[in-house]
């Protein structure tokens, strides 16, 4: 295919940004741009980017910075078609990394804790590396349903 | 394209285009009989919770409130903000006896709807017509 110079290659991104709810929309279009361009993903297979990407900064937005303004750095890597998505933050970090992903875990009433459920659905990998006091890192990694051949809408064998 | 006609594109704001300068959703609400139709417009996110919640909170001062509609048609995005904001209405209405429905969510909206099991808890209907009447209203 024409067209396409990093799709067999490496291609990486890094944003910084305060952890605003005004930035999340930022957030969302800068990695979904990134993934369509480098890789062959489907209109489906973006929006759940969005979401993921939405879901891992809205997390840092409500729960890292307590009482200070903080920021999160959000990478992306586009390494031989398979997106990497890593949103870290220098916040109070989770105590309890296991119950935070949890279903249904919330720490708030207003919340469905569904933010790692939704993280975990609509990608092939997520590593949590969190400490009390010592921030927190969550990676992602998705492929495209295409090259994986696991797509729901892929042709019949 | 006439250079007058590119000047004027080159000198417009391109944000809203882009992320709506920061503020994702556009809320539009009005009365309809004893109903409130709560219309969204744009991306509901946790950015655009609060303007969500303050809207229907607003109608709810009202006695006449009976159903509050929440229009998602023109809504291209939503996350577990969007659903926490919504099931935490419908919550809170429903102690009031007040019903929240959800009114044409697009094909993704739908989806990411199901998966969160919401409509288990909210009524979903295909537009804003098709929601029927609340049973004791009066309008």
């Amino acid at each position: 295919m024409q067209g396409c110079t990093v799709c067999e290659s490496d291609n990486w991104m890094t944003l910084t940004m305060p952890a605003v709810a005004d930035n999340l929309g930022l957030a969302r279009v800068t990695v979904a741009a990134f993934a369509a361009a480098g890789a062959d993903f489907t209109l489906e297979e973006v929006e759940e980017i969005k979401v993921v990407v939405s879901e891992g900064v809205s997390n840092v937005v409500l729960h890292a910075y307590p009482e200070v303004q903080g920021q999160v750095t959000i990478s992306a890597r586009l390494l031989d078609g398979v997106l990497t998505v890593t949103v870290a933050d220098e916040g109070r970090g989770i105590e309890d990394v296991q119950s935070a992903r949890q279903a249904s875990y919330t720490t708030r009433k207003d919340r469905m804790g569904l933010g790692f459920s939704f993280m975990e659905s609509f990608t092939d990998g997520l590593v949590v590396d969190s400490a009390p006091g010592e921030g927190t890192e969550v990676t992602m990694t998705k492929a495209p349903s295409a090259a994986t051949g696991n797509g729901k809408e892929s042709p019949g064998d | 394209m006439g250079t007058a006609v590119k000047k004027t594109l080159l000198h417009s704001p391109i944000k809203a285009l882009v992320v709506n300068g920061g503020h994702t959703v556009k809320v539009d609400a009005y009365w309809k009989g004893s109903t409130a139709v709560v219309k969204l417009v744009g991306e509901f996110d946790l950015s655009a919770a609060d303007d969500f919640n303050k809207t229907v909170r607003a109608f709810r001062q009202d006695s006449r409130l009976r159903q509050v509609i929440v229009d998602l048609q023109g809504v291209s995005f939503i996350d577990s903000s969007g659903l926490g904001a919504l099931l935490g209405r419908f919550r809170e209405l429903q102690q009031e006896d007040i019903e929240l429905v959800i009114a044409a969510p697009s094909h993704w909206a739908g989806e990411i709807l199901g998966l969160a099991g919401i409509d288990r808890f909210i009524n979903i209907y295909p537009s804003v017509e098709d929601v029927p009447e609340p049973e004791d209203g009066e309008g």
